[in-house]
Parts: structure tokens; sequence; C-alpha cells
């Protein structure tokens, strides 16, 4: 795997997204109405750990940090 | 009122969530109400995680897929990467008993089972088949005449036709005649099914390749004589959008073709404001293009 198909893969453990949120897209949010932080894995940190329990048990971490 | 839940991916909620509020105002317009799927994820992306591992991409669909069925609601999405993976996932639990029993052994843990019982919607199979062009066409307050619009399909929504079953891949209509309902002129152009350049990994991995094919198809709609450009899948919406300031940037180009959001779209033909559906929130500016519109 890539390096920069790694780092997608790795955001995706750490936040449940591949491309996670920032401050301005917060703050754009905001400013149209939308909840300051999307009803995704972002707001709910308990289905933040079901998705990496899955990616544990698919053995993707394991591929994810084999050296080539 | 119909309900469907909306499966939010990655880019719109993070970086264009102008394209989440337009589709939600324009769509409740039209009596259909998208819910919130709590707790969703990334798809995940069908070119990288669907490349590498058959059974994380296929699990992680279908746990996205088991948090709709829980909400006994039909799935919508305005991604084509994000339908891609969806629709695939669907189809292949709903017809292939072994994938669908080892899914369900990583979901087991995790007291959630597949059980096939919803449909995964692109947005335009809403805009065409659950509302129909004809009643947008007479909701229209604020016709765009004479803008002239080249619309992206991108490749996900039509391919592969066998799972997608949208018609020609390779002469689709049914975004031209959305455009068409909304009053505006759609636009033909040299190589009009090519890629945004993004989609398959391949932005990630080498951008410079992703933005040589966006200069490309940019160039073909700018020799059209084209107004601005209407995408259908927030992904492409952002290789198309801030890939003009990519290449201005790296390649000193002067790219200023505005991008806009179907939903964005059908939002000011129904008389929206600009502002609230996210139209002044782009990498490149629309200002010149609502101008033109009357």
């Amino acid at each position: 795997m890539r390096e920069d198909h790694v780092r997608v893969c790795q955001l995706v453990f750490k936040h449940g997204h591949a491309v996670p949120i920032n401050d301005d897209a917060k703050a754009t949010r905001k400013r149209l109405a939308l909840s300051e932080v999307p009803p995704t894995v972002h707001q709910y940190p308990e289905a933040l750990k079901e998705v990496v329990g899955i990616l544990e048990a698919t053995g993707f971490r394991a591929l994810v940090e084999k050296k080539e | 009122m119909r309900n469907y839940a909306y499966f939010l991916g990655c880019i719109a909620p993070n970086r264009y969530p102008g394209i989440e509020a337009a589709t939600r105002k324009s769509l409740s317009e039209f009596d259909i109400n998208l819910l919130d799927i709590k707790g969703a994820s990334c798809c995940p992306a069908p070119g990288v995680f669907g490349s590498f591992d058959l059974w994380t991409w296929l699990a992680l669909a279908a746990r996205n897929i088991v948090l709709a069925e829980e909400m006994n609601a039909d799935i919508t999405t305005t991604c084509n990467g994000c339908y891609a993976t969806l629709q695939e996932a669907n189809h292949l639990l709903k017809h292939n008993v072994n994938l669908r029993n080892r899914v369900n052994e990583f979901l087991g843990k995790f007291g959630r089972q597949y059980q096939g019982s919803l449909e995964v919607k692109h947005a335009i199979e809403l805009l065409s088949d659950e509302i129909g062009f004809e009643r947008i066409e007479k909701k229209v307050t604020r016709p765009l005449k004479e803008v002239r619009i080249a619309v992206h399909y991108g490749c996900h929504f039509l391919k592969p036709s066998e799972t997608r079953m949208h018609g020609s891949v390779e002469r689709p209509t049914v975004l031209d005649d959305f455009v068409r309902s909304l009053g505006a002129k759609s636009i033909d152009y040299k190589d009009k099914a090519m890629c945004c350049g993004a989609g398959g990994g391949v932005r990630a991995a080498n951008l410079e390749i992703a933005l040589d094919m966006t200069a490309e198809k940019l160039d073909n709609m700018i020799d059209a004589g084209v107004d601005c450009l209407m995408t259908s899948c927030q992904f492409c919406h952002l290789q198309l959008d801030r890939g003009q300031v990519e290449l201005n940037e790296k390649y000193e180009r002067k790219y200023q073709l505005p991008v806009v959001f179907m939903t964005q779209l059908m939002g000011i033909a129904l008389g929206m404001d600009a502002r609230e559906l996210g139209l002044y929130d782009n990498a490149i500016s629309t200002e010149g293009l609502l101008k033109k519109i009357p």
C-alpha cells in the first residue's frame, strides 16, 4: 500500500472519516444553520469505537501497518 | 412526506456543508425529509478501501446500511463514491449468501445484523424518479434563462451498468434533462463522460495526474463556452472546484469556472437565497454566475 493511501486509512482509524471535519467547515456549518459537528461518527464517540472494532476484526490494521 | 436516510459521507459535511444544506432545503420543498444516520462513518471509499480489502470495505459499508435499516428508511446520498460503495455492497450482500454470512459475523460482534431490507438511491434518482422533472419545472420561480451549463456525471453513478441499471453509460441524459427543467441550457462538450480525475484513490496518491485530468475536463468545458459546470457528486465537486485553485497555484493557470452542485442550482431556481445554499463558500467564486441569473 502506498504511503498516501496508508495516511487516508489512518484517518478513518482516528476519525471514522477519510476527510475529517476542520474548524472552517464547523464555522460554515453553523452559518448555514446545520449542526456545528455533523451527526456522524464525529458526534458519536461510541460509534467510532464500533467502526475501529470492525476495522480490527477484519484484519485491516495489520494490512495498513504492514511494511512493504 | 417521504423519509430518506441521508448518507452524508465525508466531503459534504466536512468540506462543502453548502451541498448538505442545499440538498436538505431543496428536497424538503417536494416533501422529502432527509433523516440523519446517527454515527455513520466513511462509506468507506471504493478506491482506497475497496481496492485493498474486500472484507473491510463490505463490513464497514454494511454497518452504514444497517444503521439506516434500523431507521426503516431507504438511503440516499449526494456522493458518487458513497453511492458506489453502498449500492454495490447492498447488491452483493442481497445476492450472495456467503458474503452476507461472513459480514454478519463481523457485525454480530457489535450486536448488528444486515437484513437486506432497503434500497440505496443516488439523489439524482430522487430528482428524476421520486419527484420528476415536470414537477420541478412547475415549481421554478427563478428560471435559469440564458445560463449555459456543462453537466458532469462522474463515473460511479452510471458504472458498472450491470448493478446501477441507469441506462446508457456513454450517452446519459438525466442531468441534461434536469438542467433543462430549471430553464437552463445544457451544453455538450468533448469527452463529457470523462472522470474528474480524483477517483480510484488517484487524488490521494498522485495529485499531479489527478489535476492533469481535471485540467483536460475543464478545458473542454471552457472551449464549449459554458457559464458554469454542474456536479452531482461531492467528491467530483471538490476536485473540480478546489482543483482549479490547485492548478492556478501549481501551474500558473487562470481557471475561474464556477462549480455548482445540482441541489444548489435547483435551490436558486426555486428562489432560495444563494447564501443559505452555500454558494459563496466555494473555492472558485460563483458571483459572476449569480449576477447573470435574472
